[in-house]
């Protein structure tokens, strides 16, 4: 390779590295984000459902998805507030009574107030740990070590 | 959960809404990147007309986070370029540019001080020239430490020590001794035995070369 082929091929780097960086985004994404967040979650005795249930989507050039399809997701990761619950009554086409199954037993009461959740709130916890940061680092530091590889050949 | 038949939970819009949190790379600027990407669409095949496309994508690129690998290949051109004229002393200049100002003096002579120590502890590794150990002759050692084995096994009587006129018994004649020792050149002679043995003349039997035994002697069982 002569010198000028030589510029030649590094003038269009960046474009390679970007090829590159679309090519590579999901490994490094599972290996920088979705691994860490699973054992974050598993070290804090999250719901084994819920881990599973995190996949990393392709959607498009340089983009991607963090996803959870679990059928609480919303509600596990973002938690709810404190309810009541009454009685529909007869008025309305139900009972005037509550009846309710808990811890063993079958309970009656006109009105009930489950407590909330505050949620996993993983997603604030993988950020305060620098996952997302650090992804793009690691990207940036690998389609650099590439192209570095690539342009001595 | 109501009791009026009616699940409620099935009622809450939360449940079974998926989690999505989009992954981004390159957001500084959503307009520029945009036009970047719709060069590079274009340029693709590296034909020889697509080089000027390349060549402004790169000036877009430049201005977002992604410039940092620009700089890198521009700096490689220059290298490059010198590299090709003047080998060696592009290779010098690189090194003494780097390192040859301000703090980078002082880092320079922190390398070579590193060097140095490296290479000290390269050649007295185990097996290297300058390993230490093998400037001890272990040899030796073992014998003086088997000498005074032997010495203390002596005075304790664990051991002891014939002295005998017949050279057979003494051993120094290789595998096979034994009283049938040829003497047939008479007393006085010279029986060969091992190098080691020290020879004390007694004085009681002239002319008869008596020996302790020696280290040897005493290991090939001459008792």
């Amino acid at each position: 390779m002569d010198i000028h082929n030589a510029m030649l091929r590094l003038q269009s780097a960046p474009t390679r590295a970007l090829d590159w960086i679309n090519q590579n985004k999901i490994d490094y994404a599972i290996r920088e984000i979705l691994d860490p967040i699973r054992n974050l979650q598993t070290s804090r005795g999250h719901s084994q459902g819920f881990i599973d249930a995190w996949r990393i989507e392709d959607t498009g050039f340089l983009k991607m998805e963090l996803v959870n399809d679990h059928r609480f997701a919303d509600l596990l990761e973002y938690g709810w507030e404190d309810y009541d619950v009454y009685p529909l009554g007869k008025d309305n086409g139900g009972a005037d009574t509550l009846k309710f199954h808990w811890q063993g037993k079958w309970h009656f009461s006109k009105h009930t107030h489950p407590r909330g959740f505050p949620g996993y709130n993983i997603i604030e916890s993988a950020d305060n740990w620098g996952y997302f940061d650090r992804f793009l680092e690691r990207i940036i530091d690998g389609a650099n070590r590439w192209l570095q590889e690539v342009k001595m050949r | 959960m109501a009791a009026g038949g009616k699940d409620e939970m099935s009622e809450n819009p939360r449940i079974g809404k998926v989690l999505r949190i989009p992954i981004e790379i390159v957001t500084e600027d959503e307009t520029k990147v945009e036009e970047m990407i719709k060069k590079m669409a274009d340029s693709k095949g590296m034909g020889s007309g697509g080089m000027d496309d390349v060549a402004e994508a790169e000036k877009i690129i430049e201005q977002t986070k992604m410039g940092d690998l620009l700089t890198l290949g521009k700096e490689h051109i220059g290298n490059l370029l010198s590299f090709a004229k003047n080998p060696a002393g592009m290779m010098l200049s690189v090194f003494l540019r780097k390192f040859a100002k301000g703090a980078g003096a002082l880092a320079l002579a922190f390398i070579l001080l590193e060097a140095i120590k490296f290479g000290l502890e390269y050649l007295t590794r185990d097996g290297m020239p300058w390993d230490r150990r093998f400037r001890r002759y272990i040899q030796n050692e073992v014998l003086a430490f088997l000498d005074r084995m032997i010495k203390a096994q002596l005075r304790q009587g664990f051991r002891s020590v014939i002295t005998t006129t017949i050279g057979g018994l003494r051993g120094g004649q290789g595998q096979v001794s034994g009283n049938l020792f040829d003497l047939s050149a008479g007393r006085n002679n010279k029986i060969p035995f091992n190098q080691y043995a020290i020879p004390i003349d007694t004085g009681l039997s002239k002319g008869v070369t008596q020996s302790v035994g020696g280290l040897a002697g005493l290991a090939r069982g001459n008792r």
